[in-house]
């Protein structure tokens, strides 16, 4: 009789094992898809910038005709999201197009009627506010990212990953540029 | 042994975070006890120790204008003597003790305490500080009214102590009254049929008589040592005797602070005082608050001066106090609730529901054909082998759930998408909502109440404030969050029994049959959350239904009607109609576009919600590590039972079947 409360204790701890395994692989498709939604997610506000900077330049070149390479140079980053092939040039646009964008506000400084301008004023908000938000997400894509790529070598969600061909993700990265130190000279005159 | 009191001012200085940085720096006192010492209505104590140490606090104090006083204390030589019967002649006032007689004389120096000894006041004056602190915020409370004191005094139960005094503010002799035990007889005209009333009529007697008067009506409400007002109990009969010597003791401190007297602040000459209080009444155009010494004869000229104000600047509005928390809408109805949606209450109700089974299977008759297949039930294991079923299932629950919070990055509330989603901040109220025992500033409550029958404490109701939605803040953003259908595990917890509210009576007698349990989520507290963001559901009209609106409006309208009236016939055809129509469509669409321009707030466009069949998650902690632990801990005790059970169920099976 032993024998058998044996048999049906191994037989529930073998379902609980399961049970266990779907938990960590419906966790993986999760995890997976969590990943393409935050892509996405990035995806929609850059959209919304992309959409708003027709406005932006309009608003911009009655006040800045001296600054005609500035503005080229957004409407050229602008253009080349739309002729990307794949992700990789898309996010290279991406990145020039933020680069040119922070050009374009430094140089605003020197046009005190353009930043007093509603239009532009209101305009140069929503952009920076995309921009802190396109930030956030780009952090959040990251974070789902390492907790995916460390599931995957945890133990023992580790077989389950083998088992299954789960494969590592990339992280989001910057602009190898970007992380030079910035060189701050102060000239006394 | 010195005593440092202050001055308490009703709202907090603009510098009093740099003042209580200094206090703690310097001075090691606690920044947070120090702020409920200085900011307030009355005396209190701000620390006590050696003289010379105190003197170096002193003129920090002074710098920011606090009033305050160093006292040594001198130990009471004796207790007031209760007046037994008065008589008012024209040079002095006699008061005939129990003992002797207490003589005031014409133009003497009087320290009169006029008290509530039953806790009433103190208890009044805390439910308008949190009720103040609940709707206009931490740095605008409002303190009770002096006039809404001396009220509530005669209204509870008053004692009034009168304390002779020398030139150098050293008690001579003091007299003690309690309403209806003197006879009034001596009061004369005065003497009215009321007890209260005759107490009311000595207080104005001995104001006349005195030459140097001091009122003080806030015992109970001070914070100084040794003069706490207990509140009366029945388990401790003691309290009378305890609060009548507090309040002697109260007396002997007000003639030590009297005599020492206050440390010079910045303005310290009445003149100064009385311009400050009409300053003060003229800003806030409320002449009560020309509160001083001479207030009765500068009132009218207050507000005289304050009407002025208000006829010669007509547009100036009437700006709220600046807070955040001013002007909160009341919260929707809170509704009495069956924890349903809960976990908690499944598993303690299908818990219980096996084990009425299995005690019923007991008493059923075999004879019985659901008892006789029930008992086989028991009998062949199946009850065990399905409780080990249920665990299991639970048991993965928790693990599904645990590791859900694992796999969820936290968003930022600035940049939240729509979707599963964890965000942690700190959580701010949306609506006015007060816990409604504790009667605290809360974004969620449960109250659980609890009737002992057969020694055993059972559930006879509860009440969620899930209804009512909250923000939650991280250093980016807010946004709204609706607990309704959620679990959520608040951090404190009060005991109490039926009818408390308030500061008073947080514990329950041990013999009471009835007690309710508040568990509270407090207003400021950190908070995580996991659930399912999705834009608000707009309970605006749609555009059909304002253009209808709109329509209607223009019919109701003879003027506005007649500007169609193209032909001037006095009548609007069918072709002027269509006009019509058409240019109120043209003007709804224009407000509407107008409207979407106006960007909107994070928090009033997106609410994160429990959506059918995804978890939500509200929790008073920071840490997901500990959250997580804890449903592993459930997981594995259910687990383990589990085990156990199949073990036991799989025993009787075999038992059954050989």
């Amino acid at each position: 009789m032993t024998g058998w409360i044996v048999l049906g204790v191994i037989l529930l701890l073998l379902a609980a094992v399961v049970l266990y395994v779907i938990i960590i692989y419906n966790g993986f498709v999760a995890l997976k898809n969590n990943i393409n939604q935050d892509w996405s997610n990035i995806d929609v506000l850059l959209k919304q910038r992309y959409d708003e900077l027709p406005k932006l330049i309009k608003v911009c070149e009655g006040y800045m005709q001296h600054e005609q390479k500035t503005l080229e140079a957004v409407i050229k980053a602008r253009s080349a999201i739309n002729t990307a092939n794949n992700d990789h040039d898309r996010m290279q646009a991406q990145n020039m197009l933020t680069d040119t964008l922070k050009s374009l506000f430094m140089v605003v400084e020197r046009y005190p009627e353009l930043k007093a301008d509603t239009g532009f004023h209101q305009l140069s908000a929503r952009i920076t506010e995309l921009e802190d938000q396109i930030a956030d997400r780009r952090e959040l894509f990251n974070a789902s990212v390492t907790i995916y790529n460390t599931r995957l070598d945890q133990f023992p969600d580790v077989i389950v990953a083998r088992l299954f061909n789960f494969a590592a993700r990339e992280l989001w990265k910057i602009d190898p540029a970007h992380r030079q130190d910035v060189d701050v000279s102060f000239q006394h005159t | 042994m010195t005593y440092l009191i202050v001055e308490q001012q009703q709202q907090p200085p603009d510098n009093l975070p740099e003042l209580l940085k200094q206090l703690s720096g310097k001075y090691g006192l606690d920044i947070y006890q120090s702020r409920q010492r200085l900011v307030g209505r009355g005396l209190s104590l701000l620390h006590k120790g050696e003289r010379k140490a105190l003197e170096e606090i002193s003129p920090l104090l002074t710098a920011n204008n606090f009033v305050h006083y160093l006292v040594d204390p001198r130990k009471p030589e004796f207790v007031p003597l209760r007046l037994r019967s008065l008589s008012i002649e024209n040079e002095k006032i006699v008061f005939t003790t129990q003992k002797r007689e207490v003589v005031i004389p014409k133009g003497a120096n009087l320290l009169v305490l006029f008290a509530e000894m039953s806790g009433a006041l103190a208890e009044k004056s805390v439910s308008q500080l949190l009720s103040s602190h609940a709707y206009r915020g931490r740095d605008n409370v409002r303190h009770i009214a002096e006039h809404k004191v001396f009220r509530t005094i005669l209204q509870g139960k008053p004692i009034l102590d009168i304390y002779l005094l020398d030139a150098d503010n050293t008690v001579i002799d003091a007299v003690r009254i309690f309403p209806g035990k003197f006879d009034p007889k001596g009061l004369g005209e005065r003497a009215t049929v009321s007890a209260t009333q005759n107490l009311d009529r000595i207080l104005k007697l001995v104001e006349e008589y005195a030459g140097e008067f001091t009122l003080a009506t806030d015992f109970g409400l001070v914070n100084l040592p040794g003069c706490n007002l207990r509140r009366e109990t029945p388990d401790e009969p003691d309290t009378q005797r305890q609060n009548q010597l507090s309040l002697a003791r109260y007396g002997w401190l007000r003639a030590d602070i009297l005599r020492a007297g206050p440390v010079l602040t910045s303005a310290p000459e009445k003149e100064s005082e009385l311009r400050d209080s009409i300053a003060a009444a003229m800003l806030t155009q409320n002449p009560a608050l020309a509160a001083g010494s001479q207030v009765e004869e500068i009132l009218p000229i207050a507000e005289q001066i304050a009407k002025e104000i208000e006829r010669d600047d007509p547009v100036k509005e009437k700006k709220p106090p600046v807070t955040a928390e001013e002007g909160l809408p009341a919260p929707p109805p809170i509704r009495p609730t069956c924890n349903w949606s809960k976990p908690s209450f499944w598993f303690g109700s299908a818990g219980a529901a096996i084990a009425i089974a299995i005690v019923a299977l007991f008493e059923l008759d075999s004879s019985d054909s659901f008892g006789d297949l029930a008992a086989k039930a028991f009998q062949s294991g199946f009850i065990f082998l399905l409780l080990s079923a249920l665990l299991v299932w639970s048991g993965f629950s928790f693990i599904r759930l645990k590791r859900q919070i694992e796999n969820t990055p936290t968003s930022k509330a600035r940049s939240i998408a729509m979707g599963m989603v964890e965000v942690k901040g700190r959580a701010i109220r949306q609506y006015a909502l007060i816990s409604p025992m504790s009667q605290i500033p809360c974004v969620f409550y449960r109250l659980t109440k609890f009737r002992r029958e057969n020694n055993q404490w059972q559930v006879t109701s509860s009440s969620t404030s899930d209804s009512v939605p909250f923000l939650l803040e991280d250093d980016t953003g807010k946004v709204e969050i609706d607990p309704a259908g959620c679990r959520v595990s608040a951090g404190t917890k009060y005991e109490g029994r039926p009818g408390t509210t308030g500061m008073f009576d947080m514990h329950h007698p041990a013999d009471s049959d009835e007690k309710w349990v508040e568990e509270v989520v407090i207003e400021g507290t950190l908070l995580y959350v996991l659930g399912f963001a999705s834009v608000k559901r707009s309970n605006e009209p749609t555009m059909a239904q304002k253009k209808v609106e709109a329509l209607r409006e223009l019919k109701r309208n003879p003027q506005a009607i007649e500007q169609f009236d193209a032909d001037g016939d006095g009548r609007i055809s069918e072709q002027e109609w269509d006009s019509a129509r058409q240019a109120v469509a043209d003007k709804v669409l224009r407000e509407e576009l107008q409207k979407k321009k106006q960007r909107k707030k994070q928090e009033e466009h997106i609410v994160i919600g429990k959506k059918k069949g995804r978890p939500m998650v509200i929790a008073e902690t920071h840490s997901e590590e500990r959250l997580t632990g804890r449903y592993a801990i459930y997981a594995s005790l259910m687990l383990a039972a589990a085990v156990g059970l199949a073990a036991w169920g799989i025993n009787n099976l075999l038992n059954f079947f050989t």
